[in-house]
């Protein structure tokens, strides 16, 4: 399920509102013929971290837009190329990049408005654990706001307060979007 | 446009994990020489044309697990090279079997009687060899663990994903991308 992956494009780089990150995009189309948009915004101030985020790119004006869902199937390549965008394109241009990211909440559970440990944060990160080896990064998990930080040990090692720095910049950019 | 399949950084396995393995079946085949020796021994009384056949037995026995020994020791005190976490972890369970195997041999071989003085030297051997792997279990568990712990204090509500947590995860065929 998770083995097939669709090539995909670099669409270009967009500087953050607050300019603490500049995104890097990606585009990929499915079998169905919808276009995906991957969004790695990649933060260099204080350390290396991206927040990685894709969507449907016909919800693209949507708030929604995370939390919609295609309905048409071939989620698991959909991650697959994500996945490879993360290793092929970021780690592969910085090594010592860190992720973070959140599993949105689907419609329904918008609707309840719960945040705790979605199905898409569940999914999220039992692919993590298969495919970022504990020999070079660390993983953390908050439950309650479905959130999932990817640490880098090359980098993190030797740097006690980085992770706590990494996660007030991102509250910092994001103090709605996700509880960091 | 770039494409490529997803389990292409799967890695040759290493050394070490060869290790464990020749490990596993040489101790079996020596638990086993030794209980064998030991009844041959009991039957020498009964007859004695085995005693021109038992000590020739014997001493190629003896070599072959002093020949062991020392190629065991040479491969533990090698540095393991650790780039792929699932076979260092394979290499701990298989390094586990074989220390109660180890632990279990002991039980069975508890004699009530004491060891025969012919016995001594080849026990000496196992022995020996049974240190060595369980030195070299050791520092395979350390390393294992040290993946277990945090590489910084983490902040309030987070909780970390362990080695041991990432590896019970992991399905057959998913192989990790770095």
């Amino acid at each position: 399920m998770f083995d097939h992956a669709y090539s995909y494009k670099f669409v270009g780089k967009e500087k953050g509102e607050d300019g603490s990150y500049v995104a890097h995009l990606f585009r990929f189309k499915t079998r169905q013929n919808r276009t995906i948009i991957f969004r790695a915004e990649v933060f260099d101030n204080p350390h290396p971290i991206v927040v990685v985020k894709f969507f449907d790119k016909a919800h693209r004006l949507s708030e929604k837009r995370f939390s919609l869902l295609t309905n048409t199937g071939g989620f698991g390549s959909i991650v697959a190329t994500c996945i490879n965008i993360m290793f092929k394109d970021l780690v592969g241009s910085n090594p010592y990049l860190s992720f973070a990211f959140m599993g949105a909440p689907k419609p329904k559970e918008l609707a309840q408005k719960r945040l705790h440990n979605t199905q898409r944060f569940r999914l999220y990160a039992l692919l993590m654990k298969r495919k970022f080896t504990p020999l070079h990064y660390q993983h953390a998990i908050m439950e309650t706001y479905s959130c999932y930080l990817i640490l880098n040990r090359d980098y993190c090692e030797d740097k006690p307060a980085a992770v706590e720095e990494m996660l007030e910049a991102l509250k910092k950019t994001y103090p709605n979007e996700a509880k960091w | 446009m770039h494409s490529f399949p997803l389990n292409l950084h799967g890695i040759a396995p290493n050394s070490f994990v060869r290790t464990s393995n020749d490990a596993v079946k040489t101790i079996e085949r020596a638990i086993d020489v030794r209980k064998r020796l030991k009844s041959l021994s009991i039957r020498i009384v009964k007859y004695p044309v085995m005693l021109v056949v038992f000590p020739v037995g014997y001493l190629v026995v003896y070599i072959m697990i002093l020949a062991y020994n020392r190629r065991l020791n040479k491969a533990c005190s090698e540095k393991i090279n650790l780039n792929n976490y699932r076979q260092l972890r394979e290499e701990l369970l298989a390094l586990n079997e074989l220390s109660s195997k180890l632990k279990s041999a002991r039980v069975v071989s508890a004699p009530k009687k004491k060891t025969p003085w012919y016995l001594m030297p080849l026990m000496r051997q196992i022995l020996k060899m049974g240190k060595t792997i369980t030195a070299y279990h050791a520092s395979i568990k350390k390393q294992v663990d040290a993946f277990d712990e945090p590489i910084s204090p983490m902040p309030n509500g987070w909780k970390l994903v362990t080695g041991t947590e990432m590896f019970e995860a992991r399905v057959k065929g998913y192989e990790y991308l770095i």
